[in-house]
């Protein structure tokens, strides 16, 4: 995800959970900064760099690709950004272990290191429940990817489709088949050819009761996704040309870490797409955006409000997944913990439209919208994010009072939450994170 | 989208596709193999047009026409596997192809598939004079092999499934 969901959505879901405009504050930026915490900026502040959350694309350049650098690289992307979903996943099939390593790594929501997760912010600092709420929003966007960098697992080809509302585009592009070319057509849609658009349209309809990427009898249509390596080009939204990694055959290359062949479409809520994963033996696999980010903004909402604490945590509204075989609600017995599969739909009942809206809009970043958002909710003025706000506090602190310092809880916070996962990890069998110390009970 | 005829269809034209890059990487190699042997290798075409020469004929007359022809031989040897190849990666990527496609990798690889009997017969004076070029030569043979029945069969695979698919969306129409 990007800063428009971690900062400023993450603030609308802590107003909406009952943090006040402060202590949202607080949470927003340290989910922001957990994109932004590199070896190279903890090196800067004297800060130790074992805390880093991210790495730039100088630091992943330079990366080595040997075991331990593999290590490296996956103890601070499976945590933070590609949190596993389940780390003993099995496949009917045998597969070597080398290769069940890094299926087991794959990223998606609800599994029991996201509950893990949550339960290490109880009671802790706002910028621990910062990195929990980073960590959750990031396994709805960032699911079906792993993080580690592997061809295998986080490849992808030429199938690869966008699912478009057939009233945005179907319209335009048959006008555009039945009129003349016109080289200076100023539509948004820029068509080339008559049998380019033909052969970008491929109407769908609903075979039997399959819904496979279309809603029923709307005629969705789907448009080939083009892909180019141009780094400092912008996405093309309305041409369908996107910026992705460059493929390279090498298995443990840094092109092949996350979602990278993917570009950044995962990080965009408004796409819905279809594409064909390299783990998952050539099914085509269907990503919802604007419906998996609704259910990461609300899975964030019931998420805080039980960090919060008891007293404002009333289990009765929150729809679950989870029922017993009797049929009665896990939540309402477990409400001592934070529970998966559960969101808290009903808080965000009187803005449904305005967040569907927000999600759903056609554009790069959604930022000024979230915003606006997060300012009608609290009726304060959300500050500009700066990644230097609290960089002064830190250094200028004496070395015992760093941990009290804004970047100190932080980093505290990482350092934990590293811990945890990659002994998580290590637990099950699997090398890939290796051994973190520093994990805090 | 999933069912169980486009999930095959997905696996076998990855196949196809893989296979005719290798079709057409393994035509080049086994002419460069062929010309390097012939260059530098102890039967070079010196050697091999020597014991057919008398002492009347032109020597270097000879080995020229001789590299000729080799050279045309290769380059059809080259070509067909090129053509080939191309026509499967083609149809991997859901074009038509004609019929002449199937005829001309089932050739193939029966040739390819009978120049491995020949390995048995430079054997000379037992399983220990064996030259680990010849034995390297005959794995990447065998692998030629491989991938050409791959291709072949995948190829045909292709096909049947959608045949097969035609017909289920035939009906599902009616």
């Amino acid at each position: 995800m990007q800063k428009d969901f971690h900062y400023y959505a993450t603030y609308c879901a802590a107003i909406i959970a009952g943090f006040s405009h402060a202590e949202s504050l607080d949470i927003c930026y340290s989910a922001q900064f957990v994109d932004l915490c590199s070896a190279t900026y903890l090196s800067g502040i004297d800060a130790p760099i074992n805390a880093a959350t991210t790495q730039l694309q100088m630091e992943m350049m330079d990366a080595r690709t040997d075991i331990i650098g593999l290590q490296n690289i996956t103890r601070i992307w499976a945590p933070f950004h590609f949190l596993p979903r389940d780390l003993y996943a099995k496949l009917d099939k045998w597969h070597p272990k080398k290769y069940m390593n890094k299926y087991r790594l794959i990223c998606g929501p609800n599994g029991s290191l996201v509950a893990d997760t949550v339960e290490l912010a109880k009671g802790k600092s706002l910028q621990s429940i910062g990195i929990a709420m980073h960590v959750l929003a990031d396994t709805w966007a960032h699911m079906h990817f792993a993080g580690t960098p592997s061809l295998v697992i986080n490849n992808t080809n030429k199938e690869f489709y966008e699912i478009l509302p057939d009233e945005n585009v179907v319209g335009e592009i048959n006008n555009q088949i039945d009129t003349p070319h016109n080289e200076n057509n100023s539509n948004d849609i820029r068509v080339e050819k008559k049998s380019e658009i033909k052969r970008q349209i491929k109407l769908r309809h609903n075979e039997g009761n399959s819904n496979e990427g279309c809603e029923e009898d709307s005629g969705e249509i789907t448009r080939q996704i083009k892909f180019r390596h141009s780094p400092s080009a912008p996405d093309d939204l309305e041409a369908g040309i996107y910026t992705n990694s460059l493929f390279q055959r090498n298995e443990n290359t840094i092109m092949n870490l996350g979602h990278g062949r993917a570009g950044h479409l995962p990080d965009y809520s408004f796409i819905k797409y279809m594409y064909l994963p390299a783990w998952d033996n050539y099914k085509m696999m269907i990503k919802d955006n604007p419906k998996d980010y609704r259910y990461a903004f609300c899975q964030m909402i019931y998420a805080m409000k039980y960090l919060r604490g008891a007293d404002h945590f009333n289990t009765e509204h929150f729809e679950t997944d989870t029922y017993n075989s009797n049929g009665t609600s896990k939540l309402h017995e477990n409400a001592d913990h934070f529970n998966t599969n559960t969101y808290d739909f009903d808080a965000i009942k009187a803005y449904e439209e305005r967040i569907d809206k927000i999600i759903r809009k056609r554009q790069l970043i959604a930022c000024d919208d979230w915003k606006a958002f997060g300012e009608e909710l609290s009726g304060q003025t959300i500050e500009d994010f700066d990644v230097n706000k609290y960089r002064d506090e830190y250094v200028d602190a004496t070395k015992k009072d760093k941990s009290k310092t804004f970047l100190g809880a932080f980093i505290d916070g990482a350092i934990a939450h590293k811990g945890m996962v990659c002994n998580k990890i290590y637990q099950s069998g699997n090398k890939l994170a290796g051994f973190v110390k520093g994990e805090k009970k | 989208m999933n069912s169980e005829i486009d999930i095959k269809l997905r696996r076998y034209s990855n196949n196809l596709s893989i296979s005719g890059y290798g079709c057409i990487i393994f035509g080049f190699w086994g002419v460069i193999r062929e010309v390097m042997q012939m260059t530098m290798g102890d039967k070079n075409i010196g050697a091999m047009v020597e014991k057919s020469l008398t002492a009347e004929d032109n020597r270097e007359m000879a080995i020229t026409i001789t590299t000729i022809v080799m050279l045309v031989l290769f380059a059809i040897i080259c070509t067909i596997h090129t053509v080939i190849g191309l026509k499967a990666v083609k149809y991997s990527r859901g074009y038509h192809i004609k019929n002449f496609f199937y005829v001309g990798t089932i050739l193939l690889t029966l040739l390819n598939f009978v120049s491995l009997i020949f390995y048995p017969l430079n054997i000379k004076n037992g399983v220990s004079n064996l030259s680990i070029l010849l034995i390297a030569s005959f794995w990447v043979d065998l692998t030629i092999v491989f991938i050409l029945i791959d291709m072949t069969y995948s190829a045909i695979q292709i096909r049947r499934l959608i045949k097969q698919k035609n017909i289920t969306t035939n009906n599902l129409q009616k």
